[in-house]
Order: structure tokens, then C-alpha cells, then sequence
């Protein structure tokens, strides 16, 4: 018996059918479905009943039964395990194929493609069962020649492989040169698509069809979910995404574009991906030097202890994407660490060994020039406000503030704003708090999907309009409710939200508001019928009630219009929107010139 | 640290260039007006001379007002684009900071457009329609501008305060950080929970909070610190959400005055345009304004309160008395009753009161005195000929028009008052032109001073065929064409020694614009030779002028030389001369005014020899052969103090006779004399009468003595009439001869009164308030021997 077999029997023996999950539950189904029908279809090889096997299928594996469970068992486990019979069932379900906007009947079925999936190497050791399961989520394209499957720059959080014919990997030429580098040609079998799946991260090439080809188009929360029931998957997955990860970042030309090929070759030979968690130490303050670390993407923290006994670290400064550190300290051969490195975030970095890397520095001199690096100047910064002199300068100079925030670079990486793509800024010193941006938004989009509130820097306000993060946590939404756009912006598919609220809980600025759904308008025939019979017995709904349905609204950046309604409505030019990554990346003067205002 | 993170405004989104716009805006609006006052724009604006006032209804403050009206509406696009436009407006959206900015830069050159517009008239203590919309305006102007201060003062202050400013939010995070108290507290001892309530209540100090740590174990205590630091928090919090709403109300309590002023502003801009455009007067001509407060009609008493010596001098005259003279009611009213009530037009059945009060008439719709109408005030429509008759007038004149209601179509009540000014200043009360049918000397008085109706038709008016009553106008016409001198005005209305300011009570600025340039002003008593009979007897302020009017009218002479005894008879000639008046002697209704001659003989002893027209009393009658000598003449029952007729008696008040006819030949046709005219007799059959039928006519009295024919002596002409006198056996006579007036003759009086309804002043009574007025005297005295 599999661990997950175990746990779902366990927990069917565990529960008290008291209903609540069902009562958490979002889909209309679920009232057509009983507890106790759905413990028993635990033990049954063969579902049968309509209720429980229509209930099966609608059941997205949001987990909004989870929380509501009073005995802290997952009820979407034991829905799983129900549905995976269900899916089992089903080997010879024949696939449809999308051709541009169309949809043909396409030669596989479900179980067939399954095993032809099984030979491709990425999905090597996974269970067959297991593949079937993904291919009920995923899409089979048909390209024509020259068609486009994906564009450099876009997110599209999917996971593409080749079944047939051939397609190119292209990436505009460096420096903003007319013409496009060939990268690769992507054979049957050939698989891309997992930086957006594992990094949330645009693409970074073209892919266009070179023959008629056909793809499997797998989403995000299918794959992910793949992962978790397939551990060779989710391994290679992992190992994949380390190699490109650090194939791609260590080619940047800012990094390490003053080594050799063959320097950077045996760089990348020895360098391993590090993922780390916010708050996880990467080094501290007097280990030894050992590594040299490149910020694959998210921040961190670098801190000095206080000369000041009890006082809390000093920051000295934020490594970001790009950054470079560890060199220098190897390089010169110092005996430990003169800081300490922390996750402020999600952080992915690039270890090279020390060994390794002192070997190629002594080989190729150019390494030396490595100390002059754009990459480096962090580090420098870092050590040159830690050095003693400096430090005993900046404890005789008075704290500028004390108290409220300070609008820098730290609090902006503190607070998460560096994870905005375009953020809404109130200016407090202006607004007159006549609150015609909310109202504008209301009357942009029906309800409005701004409130002012939110974090309060120094004098700016940054409301809790959805800040379109670069790593966003919104994004796992077993019914692409919300996506990314190609664009960057994440967005509510209106058609799609079932109302479960998921990506509401799990968006941590509380961006994300549940709206309830208007019911439809009701004809002046039915309103005078209900006239007549008086006021119903039945109480209206409150808003807060939770049997309301709602829907999740968000602001989507004003898609569609040229401009943004809460900025261009403010009378006092309170709101902006800046860009954080553009504007700080100085960590100077962050101008609204460069807003889209 | 990251100073200045501001939104980076645009050119057009900052105040500076838009307040600087309105500046200009502002001060070119206001040097505009003040030059179009002093009258130099009157090249461009080809503006009327009269039009210089700084007011709005000149046509520079017309501009300004429209203007005004149109920056208005600019600063009201603003709250449409704020709304139903923001979402529909296909391009030139723009942003909400620069369209506030054209909202205030809109709002205050409105206000500098409306001050200007305004001008004098914002000085005045008399309530208007523009006075309340400029005081919704200014208020709606004020707190946009006081508010825009605000807005440039509180957030920057406030900011620092406000941090996280949802009030929702502050109330959750409350709200949350009670739960977590409560979970900290959950099982704790009671002491915990004691001090717990104790601590979210309010602010502890450090010694308070550390006896109440001191009954509690180690692991308590730590729990009660940390309620402590939440409970903290937690009152900061609030404390905070209540400084958001303070000043979230502060910032926009505007919208309290603001907002509901802008809903009130359209209401009273098109109460203001209504009017000053004096839309209701154009809308509805006189009598059509269902009640009087849209009649645009004004009572003359309150022109008193700036015209106080006009307004006075008018009250006693004869024009205030038009409607009111108990003679007139009675006369009207009757004839209305006996005759002219069954006609179905207006024309001729108002001919009386047309006349005597155009304005009330044609308000009250009425041929019947007193006038009333539901709605109107009746001593408005019972005025006579008021301040409105004269100075609303704008249609033509043409000699007894008035009579019939064609005067009332030229008659325009509104704001514009026409006089014969043509600088007027602006006043706070009306507006001001020059009207050319006021400054013809006399051009106003022609459409009632004859009374004439053209009753066959034919576009003629002959007397005899026509009604002809009075002629006035064309004996002022045919004394003028002849050389004669003078003008109704320079008699009637002369001006007012040492007067210079025709409003004399009006103050300066307050009501009116400023000083104007000496003027002439005319006196308004109207002196003629009637008086109000019915108030005579109290107050008679202008009888000295009447009597001053009437003296010089003619003159008296008596020759010596021409006196010729034969046979015991003195043949007395007396000569009577129309000294330079512009009309007859008498003139008017001349078959209502006695003008006479009265002669006493006395001889020897004091004892009378000879007497003719001398009354014992001033309410006795002339002995008028054609009227007692006249069988069945109805007149006859009403003349008192005559015993028998006097047969030398010169009198020339004309016979009114109910029935006129011209002379005809044989065959009945008209008889034209030499020159062509017709000439007026009594037609056969009629008789004496004392009301003005339609088919009336005066016709001179004949003296019976000689046969020779009384008519009116027109202008400069002199008229001898003999007298013989019985003086035999007299050596010596003492003759005395004196011209008399009486308006109007009491057995007139008598006869009106006794066909009096019930409810009118009684007239019989009112034969004592006669007056006789000497004209001039001779006295001579005749040796015979």
C-alpha cells in the first residue's frame, strides 16, 4: 500500500462526518454529494454512483475543504484518491488537438499518449497512471510552419514537449541588434517551458515551428501536481531546472562576460543551483570563506553585528539578481567572512565552488580584471560600509528617522515592494481622501478592486492594489481562475473563478478581494411579481455571509484601457504607479517620471 | 533613504500656470468692464450711448454675464468628467489633477466675470435674483477656494499621522489583535483576566501595570506583558483610525457647502436670467400674468423711494386721480351702464378708462370703476396714469390712441424706464434709456389730451358724424403750425427751480451708481384746472399754480372810449383775449368747464343796476337761457339758484347735447360751408345731456340777447361782447367785470349723482367743494352825466 493510500484510509477512519468540508466546499455540486457516499467510495474499486462520480469531476483540488475540517484531515486528499479511480477509468479516452483556434480529434488516446510520454526522458521512472492523470489537463497544438509558440519575454507558465516535427529556439541578438540568434532545434521528445514552471519566470527564447509539429501543452498546476505524486519527476525537474538555471544566469554577459569561454565553461561545470527559503542563512558573519555566489533571483540581506552589545545586526546592504559576491574575500585570501548573508526572500543562488574557482582564477589572468565587475559592486558597497572607519562614521551621525519607515532600498525589499511590477503609490502629503480612485475603479470595472489601505512608507501609502509580483504565490489555481498574462500582469479569468478564495488567502498583501457575485438582474415583471408577494420569508443574504458566492477581483492594471482609472482619476496627482524594478535599481531618487502615470 | 517620491506632474497639472492664467484672465475681464463703463470700447462694442453703466444689463455686462455663465459650466465638466464621463469620453481625457485645475482656474475668472458683471448692481440693498445667485456664487466659490487651501495645508500635516489610513482596516487589526488577547488570556487565572480587561480599557502607567504584575506567576506575567504590548498597539491603532476620520472630515466638508450650492446655482442662474432678461414682461403682455408678481408691473409709490419729489408732486395730481375722481366713476360707470357695456369689443367700450388708466385697464381687463382683478393690488390697477403709463411707453403717439387699446400694445412693463435722459446712471432699481417720445415735448400727452372716436368708420373724424370731445391736441397743433411759442411741458410741467437730481433721495452707490450731471427736472403736478373734488376740501397744495395757470391765460379789457349811451341804455363792450395759451379757452371737455364773464353795475346809493353771470353762491348754477329756456331739457331739474334765465350772459362752456348731427341740405345730405367743413349741430330732437354718448357732441351756446355763438377762444384771439345796460336815471355807474372759471358746473354734478350706484362717493355733496377762479378783473366806473 502507497504512503498516500495509507494516509487517505487513514483519514476516512478518522472522520466524523460532520459535513463541514463539504459545507467549505465552492461547487455547486457538492450538495448533490453526501459524506458518508464519498468515505464509502474510498473502499470501492469502482465508483458507480452519478452523484459522487459528477461531484469527482468537478472537484478542482482547490483545498478550501481542508482548513474547514475540525479533525485536521484533507478531505481533497481522499477526493484525490477517489478521482484517480475515476481518471483510471478512462484509458482509451481518444484526445482532441487544437490547431490555431480549432479543435480537431487528434490520433492519441489517453492511455496511448501516455506511453508515448513514458519513453521521453523527462518523464523517466513516472507511472503511467500518473501521466494519464496529467494528460487530462494538458493541451495537444498543432503548428504549422513558422507558427509561434511562444514569444522571448512572455510568461506562459506551461510546460511544453515535442511529440513531432521540429521547432527553433531563437533569442534577439545582445546589444539590441537587428536579427535573432538560433539557440537550438527542439526535436520530437524535446521538452521547454520548465523555468516558467519552477521559477516563474518569462520565457527566455522564441519558440516557432520550423515542420508541422505537435506539443504537449502541459499547465502549471498539472505539472506541479505531477511532481508531487512522481518523485523521479519532480527530481528531474529539479536537476533540469539547476542546470539552465545556471547555464542561463552564469551566461549573462555582465557576470562573468570577461571570462573566457572555457573559463565560464568550467565554471559552470563545478556551480550548483541553491534555492533558499526567506530568512535562511547563506553564510554568517566569521565562517570561513568557502564559495562564491551569484543572486539567481529574490534578495538578500547582508548584515554586520553591532558594535553596540544587544543591538540588532546592521544592514549593510541587498544583493539582487545579478549580484556576485563571495569573490573577493577568496580572492584575498581573507581568513573569514566579514558579513552575513540572509534569504530575504525566495531566493535562488549560483554556487561555484571556491576551490574550483580559485583553479580557473589562477589559470586565465582575466579573472582578475572580475574585481572591477558591475556584478561585484554590492559587494564592495557591503564592504565598504563595513569596514571600522566607516562604521564608527555612521554611529556618530544622527539616525535620519526614527520610527516610521524610511522609504530605501531596505524597506523596500523588507516590505516585498521590490516584488512589484507596478505599483500603486499614494502620496499622503497630497491626498485629500476624496476617494475618487476607488470610485473610479468601481466605475471602471463594476466593483471596485481598490481600497485604501495598506502599507504606509514614510508618506506613501502603497494600497492594496495587486502589486503583479514577479514570483507570485496567487498563481496556483486548479482552474486557471487567475493567471499571467503574457504580459506579466496576473489576472482574474472571470469565466474561470469558482469563487474558492484560494488565491485571496494565499496572496500575502491581501490584494486579492472576494467580491460577491450580483445576482442577475431580475425583469420589471418578475420585480412586480415580487411586489406583489411581499417581502421574501427568506432573508436576503449579508455580504459577509459566507454562503454568498463570490468571485476573486483584482486589479488587472486597467487591461485594456490606455490608462489607469485610479491614477487618472486622483485631482491632486496623489497616485502614481512606479515600477520598482526600474526605479530603485539605483537605490536613488525613484522618480514618478518613470510611472506610468 | 529615498527623498522626493512624488508623482511627477505635468506642465498642465500644477497650480502655478493656471492660477497665473486666471490672474490675467481675471484682471484683462476687469479692465474690459472698467473701460467699457468709461465708454471707450464703444468703437468695438458699437454700444449705445446709454449703455455705460457697470451693469449687467449693459452689453459689455451681458458679455461678461454669458461669459461667467460658460466658466461656469467649464467648471462643471469637471464633476461630469469625475462621473459619467470618465469611462465614455472618447479622447482628451487627460487627468483628474489637470482637470481640477481647469476647474479652479474656470471658477475664478467666473468669479472675476461676475464681479464685473455684477458692478454697481452688488452694492445695492434691494433684494434680486442676481444678488442671490452672486451669494450662492461667491459661497460656492469661497469654499472651493478655502477648500484648495485646506488642500494644500492639512495633508502634508497630516500624513505623518494618519500611516496605514483605512478606517476598515484599523477596526480589523483592532479587532484581530483582541482575539489574539483573548487567546493569550484563554485559561489564564482570574487575576489574568482582570488585569487583561483593565488593560484594553485604557492606558496604564508603568507602575500601575507592575502591581497588577505582582499577584501573578512567572509564566502569567509574561502572557500579561504581552497583552499589555498588544493592548497598546492595539489603542494606537484607534487612536489613529479616529485622527483618519478627523481629518478625512475636515478635508472634505466641502462637499457639505460645495455640493449642495452647485445643485442651487443652475436654479438661480435661471431665476437671475429670467429676470434680468425680463422674460415674464416679454412673455406675458400686460394682464395676460396670471397674478402680479410676474406682471413686472410696479406701483408709482415705489418710485417714491428714490423720485420723492416727482412721486409726491404726481400723488396730487390729477393723473394720480384718473381712475379714482368720483366724477369719473360716476361718468364711466354710467355710461358703461346706459350704452357703451353692451358693446362687445374693448374698442370703444373702454374709451373712458383706457384714457384715465391704460395700465390698470389693461390689467384688470375691465371697463367698470373701481377696477379689481384677483390677484393684483387693487390701488396698483386704481392708479390713473402712474409712473409706468409715461416711462414704460415705447409705441407711437398719434392724438387719441389712447382711448382705445392700441396704447397698450406700445406699453412694455419690465426693468427699463424711459425718460428724457440720455446719460442715465445706473441705478439699483431699474434700467435707464432715452425715450424719444418723452423728450418731444408733448409727444406722450397728444394720445389722450383728445378725445376722438371715428364711429362711422371711415378713417375720418368729423365732428358731427364722429365722436369729437376733445381737441386739445390738434388746437395745440394748429396754435404751434401758426408760430405760437411753448409746449404742453413749458405750462404744465415746468421745471423745478434750484432741482438738479431727478432721484434726490437716492443714495449714492448704494442705489445709485454715482453722481449724475445737473439735470432739469420737471415738475409732476400736472396743473391743469381740475382738482380732486373729493379731497379739495382737506388739502389742495397745488391750487396756487392752478390758479396762477388760469389767471394767465387771459386777458380782460373793458374800452371806455367804445362805451356808448343811447336812450338810457349803456352799451358796455368787453373784450376777452386768449393771451398766447396753446388751446382754446377752455379746452378739454370745454362742454364741462365754465368760463364766464361776470358783470355788476351798482349806481347811485350802492344800488345794483345790472348784474349777468353772478352766482350768490359758488355752488349756484349760470342761468343759461339754452338750458332753462329749452323745454323738456332734462339739465333743467338740476340747476339750482336760478330764478329765471340770464339773457346777456357770455358764457363759453360748450352744450353737451346726446345726439349730434351736421347741418344738411334739403335732401339730408351733409352741407359743407365755403371752405368745405361740415358743421356741427344738435341733431333734431336731442337734448342737453351730462354724460359723453357715443353719438354726443358739444355744440357752442348762442347768447340770446344778441344770437351771437359762444365757442372756445382759440389761441390770441380776442372776443367783444356787448352788454346793455338799463342806467337811466343814474348819474354815475361803478362797473365791475370779471372773467370766472369753474371746472366743472354743478348741476353737472347734481345729474351724475343722481344716477349713482350705491357705493360710489356721492357728487351732490360735492357741489361744495367748487372752487371759482378769478381770471381777471376790471373795474370802471362810468359818469353817465
Amino acid at each position: 500500500m502507497s504512503p498516500f493510500t495509507e494516509q487517505v484510509h487513514r483519514d476516512v477512519t478518522a472522520c466524523i462526518g460532520c459535513h463541514d468540508c463539504l459545507l467549505a466546499c465552492p461547487l455547486p455540486e457538492a450538495s448533490l454529494v453526501g459524506i458518508a457516499e464519498l468515505n464509502a467510495a474510498v473502499h470501492l474499486p469502482v465508483i458507480r454512483s452519478a452523484n459522487v462520480l459528477r461531484f469527482l469531476t468537478a472537484c478542482t483540488q482547490c483545498r478550501q475543504c481542508v482548513p474547514a475540517c475540525p479533525a485536521d484531515l484533507s478531505r481533497a486528499d481522499m477526493v484525490l484518491f477517489n478521482k484517480m479511480k475515476v481518471e483510471d477509468a478512462l484509458p482509451d479516452q481518444p484526445l482532441s488537438l487544437q490547431i490555431k483556434r480549432e479543435v480537431a480529434a487528434s490520433p492519441f488516446t489517453l492511455d496511448g499518449l501516455a506511453g508515448e510520454l513514458g519513453r521521453v526522458r523527462l518523464f523517466a521512472g513516472v507511472p503511467r497512471a500518473d501521466l494519464r492523470r496529467l494528460l487530462l489537463s494538458v493541451t495537444l497544438r498543432r503548428l504549422d510552419p513558422g507558427e509561434a509558440l511562444c514569444i522571448e519575454g512572455e510568461f506562459h507558465e506551461r510546460l511544453y514537449i515535442v511529440l513531432s516535427g521540429a521547432l527553433e529556439q531563437t533569442a534577439a541578438k545582445p546589444s539590441g541588434k537587428d536579427g535573432r540568434v538560433r539557440i537550438l532545434v527542439l526535436g520530437p521528445g524535446s521538452f521547454f517551458g520548465e523555468m516558467a514552471i519552477m521559477a516563474d519566470q518569462p520565457e527566455p527564447f522564441s519558440v516557432t515551428a520550423q515542420l508541422t509539429s505537435i506539443v504537449v501543452e502541459a499547465p502549471k498546476a498539472a505539472v506541479h501536481r505531477l511532481m508531487n505524486a512522481a518523485p523521479a519527476f519532480r527530481d528531474t525537474m529539479e536537476s533540469l531546472h539547476g542546470r539552465r538555471a545556471i547555464y542561463s544566469y552564469l551566461e549573462k554577459p555582465s557576470v562573468l562576460g570577461s571570462l573566457p569561454r572555457a573559463a565560464r565553461e568550467e565554471l559552470l561545470a563545478g556551480a550548483s543551483l541553491v534555492p533558499l527559503k526567506a530568512a535562511q542563512a547563506l553564510f554568517r558573519e566569521g565562517d570561513p570563506p568557502s564559495d562564491v555566489y551569484l543572486v539567481g533571483s529574490g534578495f538578500l540581506r547582508v548584515t554586520r553585528r553591532s558594535l553596540v552589545p544587544g543591538a540588532a545586526d546592521e544592514v549593510l546592504v541587498y544583493f539582487r539578481e545579478g549580484d556576485l559576491f563571495g569573490a573577493l574575500s577568496l580572492l584575498r585570501r581573507e581568513p573569514a567572512q566579514i558579513f552575513s548573508v540572509h534569504a530575504v526572500s525566495r531566493v535562488e543562488v549560483i554556487r561555484i565552488p571556491g576551490d574550483l574557482f580559485r583553479r580557473v582564477a589562477e589559470r586565465f589572468p582575466e579573472a582578475r580584471s572580475l574585481s572591477t565587475t558591475t556584478a561585484l559592486e554590492a559587494e564592495q558597497s557591503a564592504r565598504a560600509q563595513g569596514s571600522p572607519r566607516a562604521r564608527a562614521n555612521a554611529a556618530a551621525a544622527p539616525a535620519l528617522l526614527s520610527g516610521a519607515h524610511a522609504l530605501s532600498w531596505d524597506v523596500v525589499v523588507e516590505k516585498g515592494l521590490a516584488q512589484g511590477r507596478e505599483l500603486l503609490v499614494v502620496d499622503q502629503t497630497r491626498c485629500t481622501h476624496c476617494n475618487g480612485c476607488v470610485d473610479a475603479c468601481g466605475r471602471r470595472h463594476g466593483e471596485t478592486r481598490l481600497e485604501l489601505r495598506g502599507l504606509a512608507i514614510d508618506h506613501l501609502l502603497f494600497p492594496t492594489a495587486c502589486r503583479h509580483c514577479d514570483d507570485p504565490v496567487c498563481l496556483l489555481c486548479s482552474v486557471s481562475g487567475i493567471v499571467r498574462r503574457p504580459s506579466g500582469e496576473i489576472a482574474i479569468v472571470e469565466e474561470q473563478c469558482i469563487g474558492c478564495g484560494a488565491c485571496a488567502e494565499r496572496c500575502p498583501y491581501g490584494n486579492i478581494r472576494m467580491h460577491p457575485v450580483e445576482p442577475p438582474a431580475r425583469g420589471i415583471l418578475a420585480r412586480f411579481l415580487d411586489f406583489l408577494r411581499g417581502p421574501s420569508a427568506e432573508p436576503a443574504l449579508s455580504e459577509s455571509d459566507p454562503k454568498v458566492p463570490r468571485k476573486a477581483v483584482k486589479c488587472d492594471l486597467c487591461e485594456g484601457h490606455d490608462d489607469y482609472a485610479c491614477v487618472t482619476a486622483c485631482p491632486v496627482g496623489a497616485a502614481f504607479r512606479v515600477d520598482p524594478a526600474a526605479t530603485f535599481s539605483d537605490g536613488d531618487v525613484f522618480a514618478g517620471a518613470r510611472a506610468r502615470a | 533613504m529615498i527623498p522626493g517620491l512624488r508623482r511627477k506632474l505635468g506642465w498642465l497639472e500644477r497650480g502655478a500656470p493656471w492660477l497665473a492664467l486666471s490672474a490675467i484672465g481675471a484682471l484683462v475681464l476687469g479692465a474690459a468692464a472698467a473701460l467699457a463703463a468709461a465708454g471707450r470700447l464703444d468703437g468695438i462694442l458699437a454700444g449705445d450711448s446709454a449703455d455705460h453703466a457697470l451693469r449687467g444689463y449693459t452689453p459689455f455686462g451681458l458679455f461678461l454675464g454669458i461669459a461667467a455663465t460658460l466658466l461656469t459650466l467649464i467648471a462643471v465638466a469637471y464633476s461630469l468628467r469625475k462621473r459619467p464621463l470618465q469611462e465614455r469620453l472618447p479622447s482628451g481625457r487627460g487627468s483628474m489633477t489637470l482637470w481640477l485645475w481647469l476647474h479652479v482656474a474656470a471658477g475664478l475668472v467666473a468669479i472675476a466675470a461676475v464681479l464685473a458683471h455684477a458692478g454697481y448692481g452688488l452694492l445695492g440693498t434691494e433684494l434680486s435674483t442676481g444678488k442671490i445667485l452672486f451669494a450662492i456664487f461667491a459661497l460656492l466659490s469661497l469654499s472651493g477656494v478655502a477648500w484648495r487651501v485646506v488642500y494644500q495645508v492639512v495633508p502634508p500635516a497630516a500624513a505623518p499621522k494618519i500611516g496605514d489610513y483605512s478606517e476598515r482596516a484599523s477596526d480589523l487589526r483592532a479587532e484581530e489583535q483582541l482575539i489574539e488577547i483573548e487567546k493569550i488570556a484563554a485559561g489564564g487565572s482570574a487575576d489574568l483576566h482582570r488585569s487583561k480587561t483593565w488593560l484594553i480599557e485604557a492606558e496604564r502607567s508603568s507602575a500601575e501595570i507592575a502591581a497588577a504584575l505582582a499577584p501573578l506567576n512567572e509564566a502569567e506575567r509574561e502572557k500579561l506583558m504581552e497583552i499589555q504590548r498588544l493592548a497598546d498597539s492595539r489603542r494606537r491603532g484607534l487612536a489613529r483610525k479616529d485622527r483618519k476620520a478627523r481629518t478625512t472630515r475636515l478635508l472634505q466638508a466641502w462637499r457639505l457647502l460645495h455640493i449642495p450650492l452647485a445643485l442651487a446655482l443652475p436654479l438661480a442662474l435661471l431665476a437671475h436670467i429670467v429676470g434680468a432678461l425680463d422674460l415674464p414682461a416679454k412673455a406675458f403682455p400686460p394682464g395676460d400674468a396670471p397674478f402680479q408678481a410676474i406682471a413686472s408691473v410696479h406701483p408709482s409709490k415705489d418710485c417714491g423711494s428714490c423720485h420723492r419729489r416727482i412721486t409726491e408732486q404726481w400723488a396730487s395730481s390729477m393723473h394720480a386721480h384718473a381712475l379714482r375722481s368720483p366724477v369719473t366713476v360716476a361718468q364711466n360707470n354710467q355710461l358703461v351702464a346706459a350704452e357703451l357695456g353692451r358693446l362687445k369689443s374693448p374698442d370703444p367700450r373702454r374709451l373712458c378708462v383706457n384714457c384715465h388708466g391704460p395700465l390698470g385697464v389693461a390689467l384688470a381687463g375691465q371697463s367698470r370703476l373701481p377696477l379689481s382683478r384677483a390677484g393684483y393690488d387693487d390701488a396698483l390697477l386704481n392708479e390713473g396714469i402712474g409712473c409706468s403709463t409715461c416711462h414704460q411707453y415705447e409705441g407711437e403717439s398719434s392724438p387719441g390712441s389712447a382711448g382705445l387699446t392700441k396704447f397698450q400694445d406700445g406699453f412694455r412693463p419690465g426693468a427699463v424706464y424711459r425718460g428724457e435722459i440720455d446719460d442715465p446712471v445706473g441705478n439699483a432699481f431699474h434700467q435707464s434709456a432715452p425715450s424719444a417720445l418723452v423728450k418731444r415735448d408733448g409727444g406722450l400727452c397728444a394720445n389722450c389730451h383728445s378725445v376722438e372716436y371715428d364711429v362711422d368708420g371711415d378713417g375720418k373724424l368729423v365732428k358731427g358724424l364722429d365722436l369729437v370731445l376733445q381737441t386739445t391736441t390738434e388746437e395745440f397743433a394748429a396754435f404751434a403750425a401758426s408760430g405760437g411759442k411753448g409746449t404742453c411741458v413749458s405750462c404744465h410741467m415746468p421745471a423745478l427751480a434750484g432741482a438738479t437730481r431727478v432721484a434726490e433721495r437716492a443714495s449714492l452707490v448704494s442705489e445709485q451708481d454715482h453722481e449724475a450731471p445737473p439735470r432739469e427736472v420737471h415738475d409732476h403736478s400736472f396743473t391743469g384746472v381740475d382738482y380732486p373734488l373729493d379731497e379739495v376740501a382737506r388739502k389742495d397744495p397745488n391750487r396756487p399754480a392752478r390758479e396762477a395757470l388760469l389767471r394767465g391765460a387771459a386777458r380782460l379789457d373793458v374800452d371806455p372810449a367804445a362805451m356808448v349811451v343811447k336812450a338810457g341804455q349803456l352799451s358796455l363792450a368787453v373784450a376777452i383775449t386768449n393771451i398766447g395759451v396753446g388751446h382754446n379757452l377752455p379746452s378739454g371737455f370745454a362742454f364741462a368747464r365754465q368760463m364766464w364773464l361776470e358783470v355788476r353795475v351798482v349806481g347811485e346809493g350802492n344800488r345794483s343796476v345790472f348784474t349777468s353771470g353772478v352766482l350768490a353762491r359758488a355752488s349756484d348754477d349760470l342761468c343759461d337761457a339754452g338750458t332753462l329756456d329749452d323745454p323738456g331739457n332734462p339739465v333743467k331739474a338740476f340747476v339750482v339758484g336760478c330764478k329765471a334765465s340770464d339773457p346777456q350772459l357770455v358764457s363759453f362752456q360748450q352744450k353737451l347735447v346726446d345726439h349730434i348731427d351736421v347741418e344738411r341740405d334739403a335732401a339730408g345730405a351733409p352741407k359743407a360751408n365755403a371752405a368745405g367743413d361740415l358743421k356741427a349741430i344738435a341733431a333734431k330732437g336731442a337734448s342737453e345731456a351730462w354724460i359723453q354718448h357715443l353719438a354726443a357732441g358739444a355744440i357752442p351756446r348762442v347768447r340770446p340777447s344778441d344770437g351771437v355763438v359762444l365757442a372756445p377762444i382759440t389761441p390770441n384771439e380776442t372776443r367783444t361782447h356787448r352788454y346793455l345796460i338799463d342806467v337811466r336815471n343814474q348819474p354815475r355807474v361803478n362797473v365791475t367785470v370779471r372773467l370766472l372759471f369753474r371746472s366743472i358746473p354743478p348741476s353737472m354734478l347734481r345729474a351724475l349723482g343722481s344716477g349713482q350706484a350705491a357705493g360710489e362717493i356721492q357728487l351732490a355733496p360735492l357741489v361744495e367743494n367748487l372752487q371759482i377762479v378769478e381770471m381777471a378783473t376790471r373795474t370802471l366806473t362810468v359818469d353817465l352825466r
